[in-house]
């Protein structure tokens, strides 16, 4: 199976004229290119514009995509140089970060600096988001808990999932689906309270 | 198929392990199923989380959401550029391509510019009369140098540096364009005759040198002295 298959795919699409493939591109980067900004933009704010500023960059460099690399490491690129041009015209200092940084701490810093800016109900639904997923993790039966944690946060392939849990790719499919689904559904409950209370307080 | 085994087949696409007949069937119908496109975006929602990361595709903020509307704007990018992937043509084709319409563009300025100078250049009559001033140039050294051949150093060291330097290549003292009233012909004469000093002269205004020649209407001549041409070296 050839990786980065599905991003291709959509890349393809996008470039053939289908806007509606890249918004699945932007979907599934969004929060990565957010988090690869904030690293050197102080405000998430500017953070964000930057990253929207480098996925339409992405957008009109499509045709220019060759799929040498894969589409991300050529995103991230765009992201990076995005941010560094941004920090010249805003002649700002970039932000010190050690990028050997272990993830937690990072992660730290990343939600000290939101909570900075964010507003309140946004603070509230986020970390609304997080204890919802991370509760819905942990009351998952160890085989997917296992599967989807080594996906998401180790991200192994699921050849070397099924590797590590001595079962079939297609069990480690199913899992890694069950997995999610079941995160899912805590979630939606969490979007339609999680709003419900923002517009009451608003 | 059930909607269960389509969600399973996105969050496999996802994650970049579907096979590629399978992957495009999917692909088709998650652009088509707003579910499964909300599908895809808990799914990216859910990682981050995970991870840590900040989310940007909370409802109501939804980065994807601005990027799509400022992305409505614009032209698809198939009508931006011939699609790579549709065509099968790599970058070096195109590089090649962009080359050879380069070369086109530059073979084209090229031959306007040859057109143009043709035009402006001296006619028959012209050719004539500068015939006539070369051969009177070039008898003037050739019945000089038998008559005085050891006086000439002495001679050059009379003169400017400048007219030393123009006797030494064997330059006539003076230059004199035939008559002629339109004004970009002497011109030309001018510049093709000091083409040597092109490189001293293009320190200044490409026109000053020009300038600084006398051209008199009435006499219908441009005529410059060795001190002047010196001048300008």
């Amino acid at each position: 199976m050839s990786a980065d298959a599905g991003d291709l795919g959509l890349v393809q699409r996008a470039q053939r004229g289908e806007k509606a493939a890249f918004d699945l591109l932007v979907r599934k980067y969004q929060h990565k290119v957010v988090k690869l900004v904030m690293r050197y933009l102080r405000d998430p704010a500017d953070a964000e514009d930057v990253a929207q500023e480098a996925f339409i960059k992405a957008y009109r460099a499509l045709p220019q995509f060759r799929g040498d690399s894969a589409f991300y490491t050529w995103l991230y690129r765009i992201a990076i140089n995005t941010a560094k041009n941004a920090i010249v015209s805003r002649d700002r200092s970039p932000v010190e970060f050690d990028l050997d940084l272990q993830a937690v701490e990072e992660s730290q810093m990343l939600q000290s600096r939101l909570a900075d800016s964010a507003t309140p109900e946004r603070l509230l639904l986020t970390e609304e988001i997080r204890v919802t997923v991370n509760s819905a993790i942990d009351a998952l039966p160890e085989d997917l808990r296992t599967a989807i944690v080594l996906r998401e946060l180790e991200g192994l392939s699921y050849e070397e999932i099924a590797q590590a849990m001595d079962c079939p790719v297609g069990t480690v499919r199913s899992r890694i689906f069950r997995a999610r689904e079941a995160i899912d559904r805590r979630l939606s409950e969490v979007f339609e309270g999680g709003l419900g209370r923002a517009e009451e307080m608003g | 198929m059930n909607e269960q085994e389509h969600a399973s087949q996105l969050s496999a696409l996802y994650d970049d392990e579907l096979p590629a007949p399978q992957a495009e069937l999917v692909v088709r119908r998650a652009l088509k199923d707003p579910h499964l496109r909300d599908a895809w975006s808990r799914y990216s929602l859910i990682g981050a989380a995970m991870r840590g990361e900040p989310l940007a595709g909370l409802p109501g903020e939804d980065l994807a959401a601005c990027v799509s509307a400022r992305l409505a704007g614009e032209p698809a990018v198939a009508a931006m550029e011939p699609d790579v992937a549709a065509t099968g043509e790599d970058g070096a084709g195109r590089s090649w391509a962009r080359g050879a319409w380069g070369m086109a563009v530059a073979a084209s300025v090229a031959a306007v510019s040859l057109l143009v100078l043709r035009a402006q250049a001296p006619g028959p009559q012209d050719a004539v009369q500068l015939a006539a001033v070369d051969a009177a140039v070039s008898a003037q050294p050739a019945a000089a140098a038998p008559a005085a051949p050891v006086a000439q150093p002495a001679a050059r060291a009379a003169q400017p540096a400048g007219a030393q330097a123009l006797a030494a290549r064997s330059e006539p003292p003076s230059y004199t364009t035939p008559v002629d009233n339109s004004v970009p012909g002497q011109l030309i004469n001018y510049v093709v005759a000091h083409s040597d000093v092109q490189a001293s002269v293009v320190r200044f205004s490409p026109m000053s040198s020009v300038v600084s020649a006398s051209y008199d209407p009435a006499e219908g001549a441009v005529d410059m002295s060795e001190a002047e041409i010196g001048a300008h070296r």
